[in-house]
């Protein structure tokens, strides 16, 4: 397995549950590619803030006092 | 200027703001607009879309009345036109009928972060991110992360959103687009490549403009 189809896996994984054959392949890259390990991470971390997006609709945690701060201008 | 205004009248302006954000129109507007564009991009239809967002601030209406400010206002009506947008998807995933399925777009930047072998190219491999979640808590970091997301091809950006934003599954997506799910893996990996790049080139990177 190469980094493009290690990255294809572990998209899919985020879709639906990877088969055994599928799960030993990646794991033995894994193994031995820290950019497919961090690639794995963070595909974890979109989901999570993609999550936390859709709970402020894009705005940041000081939106409201943004807010003050332009309508005091 | 409200230093030099009269402290109680800018603290009771500021209240009556608060009270009823539907009051400040380019506010409105600007949430409108926002909410439009992604009905827009989600239901590929302009006038669907544009009644979808006027039923979500009738409903906001109908719902409780008070808001903590515009903030609490905006997640309020946003997310109940996420709902009335994952219900129209869905209700087309009911009535969808062997549609034709279309390869991916072609997307030549994605396959740029790959060697021909298949090997990551030096500058696409993914660095380390350190403790990513601590970049949730900063306003600017939302800014790159919407600009990020603005910047997606159409259709990637359209099922990654209907994935993870309006949080259907495959099969959901894959009815309402009439696509295949090896062409909505095809999409989603790709968006998520783009993504990762866009966010690691604009913020994780050490000395990312961070802007």
């Amino acid at each position: 397995m190469k980094c493009r189809d290690a990255t294809r896996t572990l998209s899919a994984a985020q879709e639906r549950p990877l088969v055994l054959g599928e799960q030993v392949a990646l794991q033995l890259h894994l193994a031995m590619c820290s950019s497919c390990r961090n690639f794995r991470r963070q595909v974890t971390f979109l989901r999570q803030s993609m999550q936390a997006y859709a709970r402020r609709t894009g705005e940041g945690p000081d939106a409201v006092s943004a807010e003050d701060r332009d309508a005091s201008q | 200027m409200s230093s030099q205004g009269d402290p109680d009248a800018v603290a009771a302006n500021a209240a009556a703001r608060a009270a009823d954000p539907l009051g400040d129109t380019q506010f409105v507007e600007d949430l409108r607009r926002r909410m439009l564009r992604f009905a827009t991009l989600q239901l590929s239809d302009p006038h669907l879309a544009e009644d979808a967002v006027q039923e979500a601030f009738i409903g906001a209406m109908r719902g409780s009345g008070t808001f903590e400010g515009r903030a609490a206002y905006r997640t309020w009506v946003f997310a109940i036109l996420r709902h009335k947008v994952a219900d129209q998807l869905r209700a087309r995933t009911r009535y969808a009928t062997n549609a034709v399925d279309e390869p991916p777009e072609p997307d030549p930047h994605p396959e740029g972060f790959f060697e021909p072998d298949g090997h990551w190219t030096e500058e696409a491999a993914p660095a380390d991110w350190g403790d990513p979640q601590a970049a949730l808590r900063e306003a600017q970091f939302w800014r790159v992360f919407e600009a990020c997301l603005d910047h997606l091809p159409g259709h990637q950006a359209r099922v990654f959103m209907m994935r993870e934003f309006v949080e259907l599954d495959s099969r959901e997506i894959c009815g309402a687009v009439g696509i295949s799910t090896t062409n909505l893996n095809v999409s989603l990996h790709r968006a998520r490549l783009r993504l990762r790049n866009c966010l690691e080139e604009h913020w994780f990177a050490e000395g990312a403009p961070r802007a």
